[in-house]
This record gives structure tokens, C-alpha cells and sequence, in this order.
């Protein structure tokens, strides 16, 4: 059996400090999502609290879950999964993010619109 | 090889231990797989009751036996239980748990309490399943697409968790197989010496994992629905009912695969078994499997042609769908090169063989006619796309799922059944299936509705024809039903190696003894050297 | 040190296993590729909240100042501390210090039922002003679509907070286990798959936290 092919990664004992380290980042982290939340950059809003929260759950990923070490199968499992995580958000984007040139070219012929816009006014909302 | 005496001294797994206690609380993955076998098969035989009961309805083109409310329900208790109780688990737990350790030269799967755990999981599910029929059955169809399945007064609720549950014991299969085929190979067993069935599970597992956690969601999401309201398939409040079919087609999708690529696993087995032969191309037979459950999760859009969705959205998947059939083709090519010169041992397993290539590729062709986005704008809500899906999944997946089960037959058993009566059987099946099937692409073709109860008079001989075709189906089923109950108790006792295959399981005695082998086998040879073995 | 080795028990590889290595190293793969089912159990969650976002960001705007960033935040400051206090937990199981296993899963716990509570306080205060899924929903706002976000918010928070409950019930399991003297450096398998676990749920706070509070 290919036992001996994995990696030897419980033999890995990381010293406290890198743990330590680790945590005050996280802490750090947190910090300064929240203070920069307290300012409004706009549309920059939301990709700087994804870079932040993608920077610390890497670091949960990779010290604490031990990825590390481990590297091999697992990680590929992990990082493969996000990959078809992706996929499955870029491909219903493709249908949500496009409706509307179909919504509008019906809309013009047909009199119709898009359902969820006609009830409850959806991008009309910024006029609020 | 196999060593009777000691094998007399322990005995097979079947009788050792002894109780009905011991078969409840095992942990063997062999017994795992044959209490998997009887509860698939009664699925089976339920699901098709009510197949047989919804055809006897269209003989008429007016009501006749059923409301229209009632034939709602039968189709969609028909297709619940053939898709979450029958063909989502019908290879892979029962057969592929029963052979992949063994194929691999294991004592067990990798995690066998929580593969007992799976099972019982499965049993869960299906009491739930089970009390939606009894109970108001749902009649949404399969698919319990919003906003109907939202509104409906049927017993959503109950079929919904029943196939949420059934979900978690298909990704704990799944856990464990790729946990198994990483873990548990037999020492000299690499990646490329392991069985065709071993790849191609590993790819039903891949997609289990990945994919059906998102039906989990989809189904509680939609449960939720019905009892607090979360709003997102509403359109009332904005909420975006295709959207539910994106959610549902991103598992639903790939879950074709989890039910044809164990399929194509048996037919290897089967094609390099009965022809002696190595298989034709065995790396891009591997790669295919993998190939084929990534591309997968890529085509689910094809469902949305005609939903709404954007034009993008369309020809993107339409154009993605089209990928699927490169490594369908190439096993299709492979099986076929295999064949080719090879010494064609006829048995009945090798018909079941026989009839997969033949109806999987009108399947198969009538997919990428589905898949280009005009054509399936006409096509798409007509009985072509029932005669194509049932095409892919029986013609498939069943006619596989029965090869499979004869080949390995007396590997489980231990006993040899009547191969007059199984080539009679077979040849009732095939013959029904046709009938039945190909008429409804007829039917769809020329515009006959699938899911309504009556019909236009022009379409009642085609209706007819397809209806007396599920009797002589029902009849080539009963048939085997009587002979292989027959064989378990009038059989003559099977030898190891009834058919002369090359991998694992035929080194053991049939049926095998609890830990599967005298001595851990090691292996130092490619999965099919017939030339080895031969000469 | 005198307490770790009293009645300590003997840990015997299962059948099928040759090694203890194999068992180990097949139990995390097993844990791992569990975890990723578990990604996509959310993720697909997080799909939906950005298909949504997408199409009424103004609401979302508005959604996401009813809900409170401080207990959001102090949740997290919980969730990050009892991720470091597992995987302390787990190195002492590594290092044989039964005691100082037995502090840190008990630390978690805590940490974990501080969530839980913080948590109570933010929903009795939903429940109050009607911010509820839409069949419950009742609340004041501008735009007609808000029940959505609430039906997410209540959908996502609620099973991750069932999963934070779930994993308080492994911890608890991990300490019974680990007073019996079941865990130590040559066996802590159950200890390092929880930690996984117990880190997996912080991952989906650590997600949550900054899109529902902080963005919207």
C-alpha cells in the first residue's frame, strides 16, 4: 500500500509561536476590516472585505488546518473544491448578470419586463 | 490461487458470522453492499409499478383510470424514487461497494462504520420518501421546481428531506470511496494497475462530493421556503425563480454522471472480461472518467434553455454540453477497439454489454441533439427528452447496473443462475425498451407534451405501442426476478473465477470469506493482462 | 506531568489498516474531503447572496444597518480565539499534556457557547423588530425586497450556528474521550479531525462576518 508516499505530517509538531502569530494576525485582520468599513469607498467595498477575509481564512487554511504540512492530496481537494466553487457562481452570473439585454429587447417588442424588476423596481432602487 | 480448505474452515461472509443481529451491525462492506442490493432493488421494482402505472393511463387520450392530480403524483413519485432511491446509489453502493475492496485488494472500504452509517442513513431517507407517498404525494415532478413546488398543497416537505437525506448518504458513499482508492490499494497496485469499475467510481465520487452538497442546500433551501420563507425563489418579493433551477441543475446535472459513470465502469469490466482482451486505451479510458465528471459540473445550464435565462448564459452551456460527448466518444471507440479481435464470449452479462453500447449511443446522440440550443427549443418539454433521458439512465445505467449484477453474481452469491432463461430475459428487456422508448421519440417529435395525462387522438396508436411495450419490459424483469431467486436456491455453487477475469475479486473464492483474501495479494501486472495470464 | 500517564488507553489500529500511519493519514483525507463537501454546502449559499446582492445592492445597503457590526465582530473575536485555543488544544494532545488538552477544548467550548449567546442577543433583537424571513417578516424598510435579506441572514447564520453547536457537542465528546486518557502523542486522530472541523466553521464566520456587517 502507498502509505509511506503521503506525507509524514503528524509527526509535525509547530511551535507555539507560529500559532501565536497567527492568531494576532487573524485579530489584526479583523480589525482592520472593520475599520475600514467605517468609510465607504464604494464600489471597493466589497473587494477589499473579500481580500481581507480570503487573506485570513488562508491563514486558517494553512496554519491552524495545518495545510502547510500537509500539502499533497488535501490541499489539491481544498483548493480544487473553491475552483468549482467559482465555476458554479461565474456560470449563474452569466445568466444574471446578461438578463437584462434579453429582458429589454422582449420588454420593447413585447411590452413585458423582467419579473422581479416589474415588482419591486430592482435597479431603479438607486433612485431612492 | 484459492485455497478450499481454509476457506471451508472460515467460511463465506454470508454465513460467518451467523444472526440477523450480525448482518444489522456490520461493518463488512460486503454485506453493506447486499442489504444496499435489497433495498435498491425493491426501489426499483416500486418505482417501476408506478411506471407501469402511469403508461396504462395514456392508453387513452381522455382520463380513463387516473385524475390529471393523480397522474401528477405517479410520474412524480416514479421519477423521485427511480432517480433518488434507485439509480443515485443502484452501482455504486451496492455493486461498488461490494467490489471496489476487493478490486483493490482490500480488507475493507477505507471508513466502514460510517459506510454502515451511510446505509442507514439511506434507509432514513427513504422512510421519508416512503411517507410522502402515503401521505399526499408530492406532485411537482422530479425536479420540484419553484414557484409550483412552493404552492402546491402535496407533501413536498417530506419528499424534498427524504431526498436532502438520501444526499448526505450518496457524499458519505463518496468520502469514502476516495478515501478507499487513495488509502487502501494493495501493495504494488498503482494509480494505472487499478480496474476500469475503480476509476470510474472514483469519478462518481468526485461528483458526489462536490456536487451534492448543492442539492442538499437547494432542497432544505426550498423546504425553508415552504415553512418560514427566505424570499430568494419569490418572485412576489423579488426573489428569482430560475434561480432555483440553477441551484437544482448544478447538482442535478452532474448527478447524471454519478448515475452513468459507475455504469461505464461495468461495461470496462464486462467489455475486457468477456472478449479477453486488454482494454483498448486503458489511460484514456481513466482519463475520460475524470474528464467527464469535471465537465459536468460545466453544462448544467442546457436544463435553461427555454427557462428564461440570459442568451450568454445559453450559448455558453450549449457550447460546453457539446464537450461532454468528446469523452463519451472515446469509451463508446474504446469499448467497440476492444472488442475488435478479441475471443467474444457471448454469456448474458456480455448481451447486457451488447444492448448499453447500442441504446447508450442513441442516448447519447439525442444528447447533443438536446444540447444545441435551437434544436432544443423545439424539442425541449416533448417526450424526446423523456425517451432520451431514459435512453442514457435505462438503457445505460440499468442495462449496466444488470450486466453488472450477473457478472458479479456469483461472486456474491456463490451461485450460478440459468443462462438460458437470463438471455431470455435479456432479450425481453431490450426488445420492451425499445417499444417503449423509441415510439416516445416519435411521439416527441411530433410535439406530443410530455407530463399530461391525455392527449391529442392522432397520438394514441404511438401511446398504445409504448404502453404494451412496458408489459413485455415488466415481463423480461419478471422473468429474472424469478431466475435469480431461483439460482440463490437451486443454483449450482459457483467456482472462484466463473467468467476467467483478470482483477482482484476473482482471486478470492465466491462467494469470499469475511476479510476478502487468505493473504494480502500484491500485484506486479497491469489490470487486464489477458496475455499473461494466457500465455 | 505526573497526571498524563495514569490510566491511560492503549489505541489498537483497526483491521484494515496496516499501519497506524495509513489509519491517520486516511482519516484526514477522509476529514478533508468531508470539509469540501461542507464548502459547497455553504458556498452555494454564498452564491445566492451575491446573485442577490447583484441585483439590489441599494437593499443590501440598507439590509445590513439593521444588523449590529460590533456583536458581529466581538463573534468573530470569539470564533478566532477558540480557533487558537483548538489548535493549542490539538498540539498539547500532540505533546502528550493531557491537562493542558483538557483546558484548551474547554476554553473552545466556552468561546463557542459566547458565540452562541452573542448570537442569541442579535436574533431576540431581529425577532423584536420584525426583521424576520418573509413569512414572519415585519419590519420597516424603504425597499420591498428586504425580507430576502433577512431570509439569507437567518438561513446562512442558522446553519452555521448549528454547526457551531454541533461542534460544541464533538468537543464535549473530545473531553470525555480525553479524561479516559484515550489521546496522546501517538494517537490523537479524533482531536486533529474536530480541530479541522471546529476551524472550518470559523472559515464560514470569518466570510459572513464581513458581508453581512460590514459590506451588505
Amino acid at each position: 500500500m502507498e502509505k509511506h508516499s503521503e506525507s509524514h505530517s503528524h509527526h509535525v509538531i509547530v511551535p507555539v509561536k507560529s500559532y501565536v502569530a497567527t492568531f494576532c494576525a487573524l485579530l489584526v485582520l479583523t480589525f482592520i476590516t472593520v475599520l475600514v468599513s467605517r468609510f465607504d469607498f464604494g464600489s471597493l467595498n466589497l473587494t477589499i472585505a473579500l481580500v481581507v477575509a480570503f487573506c485570513k481564512a488562508s491563514l486558517v487554511v494553512w496554519i491552524f488546518m495545518g495545510l502547510k504540512w500537509d500539502r499533497g492530496f488535501n490541499l489539491v481537494a481544498f483548493v480544487g473544491s473553491i475552483l468549482f466553487l467559482i465555476i458554479f457562481i461565474g456560470l449563474t452570473f452569466s445568466d444574471i448578470a446578461f438578463r437584462h439585454y434579453r429582458d429589454s429587447v422582449e420588454g420593447e417588442q413585447f411590452g413585458l419586463s423582467r419579473p422581479v424588476k416589474a415588482i419591486t423596481s430592482g435597479h431603479h432602487e438607486q433612485s431612492h | 490461487m484459492v485455497h478450499e480448505s481454509h476457506a471451508a474452515s472460515e467460511g463465506s461472509y454470508l454465513t460467518n458470522p451467523k444472526g440477523w443481529k450480525s448482518w444489522l451491525f456490520t461493518v463488512d462492506h460486503k454485506r453493506i453492499g447486499i442489504m444496499y442490493l435489497l433495498f435498491i432493488v425493491i426501489s426499483f421494482a416500486l418505482g417501476g409499478f408506478f411506471a407501469l402505472a402511469l403508461r396504462l393511463q395514456l392508453l387513452s387520450p381522455v382520463k380513463f383510470l387516473f385524475t390529471a392530480k393523480q397522474y401528477n403524483q405517479l410520474f412524480t413519485l416514479h421519477g423521485a424514487i427511480m432517480v433518488f432511491l434507485f439509480i443515485v446509489p443502484s452501482i455504486p453502493a451496492s455493486l461498488g461497494n461490494f467490489m471496489l475492496p476487493l478490486m483493490l485488494g482490500a480488507k475493507d472500504v477505507a471508513f466502514p462504520k460510517l459506510n454502515l452509517a451511510s446505509f442507514y442513513i439511506y434507509v432514513f431517507g427513504a422512510i421519508f420518501c416512503v411517507f410522502s407517498m402515503i401521505s399526499g404525494a408530492a406532485d411537482t415532478g422530479w425536479t420540484f421546481y419553484t414557484p409550483y413546488s412552493t404552492t402546491t398543497d402535496t407533501s413536498v416537505i417530506s419528499m424534498t428531506l427524504g431526498a436532502f437525506i438520501l444526499g448526505f448518504s450518496s457524499i458519505l458513499t463518496g468520502v469514502n470511496f476516495i478515501a478507499t482508492i487513495h488509502k487502501m490499494r494493495a501493495k504494488g497496485m498503482n494509480w494505472f494497475r487499478m480496474p476500469l469499475f475503480a476509476w470510474s467510481l472514483y469519478a462518481t465520487a468526485i461528483i458526489q462530493v462536490l456536487a451534492t452538497p448543492v442539492l442538499a442546500i437547494t432542497l432544505l433551501l426550498l423546504i425553508l421556503e415552504r415553512t418560514m420563507g427566505v424570499g430568494i425563489f419569490d418572485s412576489k418579493l423579488g426573489g428569482d425563480p430560475v434561480l432555483f433551477q440553477h441551484f437544482f441543475w448544478f447538482y442535478s446535472h452532474p448527478a447524471v454522471y454519478i448515475m452513468i459513470l459507475p455504469a461505464m465502469g461495468v461495461m470496462s469490466e464486462l467489455v475486457t472480461t468477456f472478449c479477453r482482451k486488454n482494454v483498448f486505451g486503458y489511460t484514456t479510458m481513466a482519463y475520460s472518467s475524470i474528464a467527464i465528471a469535471i465537465i459536468s459540473f460545466l453544462v448544467w445550464g442546457h436544463h435553461l434553455f427555454v427557462s428564461g435565462q440570459s442568451d450568454n448564459a445559453a450559448a455558453i452551456f450549449s457550447i460546453l454540453t457539446f464537450l461532454v460527448g468528446i469523452p463519451s466518444a472515446i469509451k463508446v471507440f474504446n469499448w467497440l477497439a476492444t472488442m475488435y479481435g478479441g475471443s467474444i464470449n457471448l454469456k448474458t452479462p456480455f448481451l447486457y454489454f451488447l444492448s448499453f453500447i447500442v441504446l447508450f449511443c442513441v442516448g447519447g446522440f439525442t444528447g447533443i441533439m438536446l444540447g444545441a440550443l435551437s434544436l432544443d427549443v423545439y424539442f425541449h418539454g416533448t417526450y424526446f427528452v423523456v425517451a432520451h433521458f431514459h435512453y442514457v439512465m435505462m438503457g445505460g445505467t440499468v442495462m449496466a447496473f444488470i450486466g453488472g449484477l450477473h457478472y458479479w453474481w456469483p461472486k456474491m452469491f456463490g451461485k450460478m443462475y440459468s443462462e438460458f432463461w437470463g438471455r431470455v430475459a435479456c432479450f425481453f428487456i431490450f426488445a420492451g425498451f425499445n417499444m417503449v422508448f423509441f415510439t416516445q421519440f416519435i411521439l416527441g417529435a411530433k410535439g406530443m407534451p410530455r407530463r399530461y395525462f391525455n392527449y391529442l387522438d392522432q397520438f394514441q396508436s404511438l401511446h398504445a405501442f409504448s404502453t404494451v411495450g412496458t408489459w413485455v419490459l415488466g415481463l423480461g424483469f419478471l422473468i429474472m426476478a424469478f431466475y435469480l431467486i431461483d439460482s440463490l436456491i437451486n443454483g449450482p455453487p459457483a467456482p472462484a473465477n466463473p467468467w476467467g477475469g483478470m482483477t482482484l475479486e476473482w482471486q478470492t473464492q465466491s462467494p469470499p470469506i469475511m476479510h476478502n483474501f487468505e493473504s494480502a495479494p500484491v500485484v506486479d501486472h497491469d489490470p487486464y493482462d489477458y496475455k499473461r495470464m494466457d500465455g | 506531568m505526573s497526571n498524563q500517564l495514569e490510566n491511560t488507553v492503549q489505541h489498537h489500529v483497526a483491521h484494515h489498516f496496516d499501519t497506524a500511519e495509513q489509519e491517520f493519514t486516511t482519516a484526514k483525507l477522509g476529514m478533508w474531503i468531508f470539509l469540501v463537501q461542507e464548502l459547497l454546502f455553504f458556498g452555494a449559499l454564498f452564491v445566492a447572496f451575491f446573485v442577490f446582492k447583484y441585483l439590489y445592492p441599494q437593499m443590501y445597503i440598507e439590509a445590513h444597518h439593521h444588523l449590529s457590526w460590533k456583536m458581529g465582530a466581538l463573534n468573530t473575536v470569539f470564533l478566532i480565539t477558540s480557533s487558537f485555543t483548538m489548535v493549542m488544544g490539538v498540539r498539547s494532545a500532540q505533546t502528550n499534556q493531557r491537562r493542558a488538552t483538557m483546558n484548551y477544548l474547554f476554553a473552545t467550548m466556552m468561546l463557542a457557547f459566547c458565540f452562541l449567546v452573542v448570537k442569541y442577543f442579535e436574533y431576540a433583537e431581529k425577532f423584536h423588530h420584525g426583521f424576520l424571513p418573509p413569512h414572519f417578516f415585519s419590519g420597516e424598510g424603504v425597499h420591498q425586497s428586504l425580507p430576502i435579506f433577512f431570509g439569507l441572514y437567518f438561513v446562512m447564520t442558522g446553519l452555521h450556528g448549528i454547526h457551531v453547536l454541533i461542534g460544541i457537542g464533538l468537543i464535549a465528546w473530545l473531553m470525555y474521550r480525553s479524561s479516559k486518557g484515550e489521546f496522546n502523542s501517538e494517537f490523537y486522530t479524533p482531536v486533529e479531525m474536530v480541530g479541522l472541523y471546529w476551524h472550518f466553521v470559523d472559515l464560514v464566520w470569518i466570510f459572513l462576518f464581513p458581508l453581512f456587517y460590514l459590506v451588505g
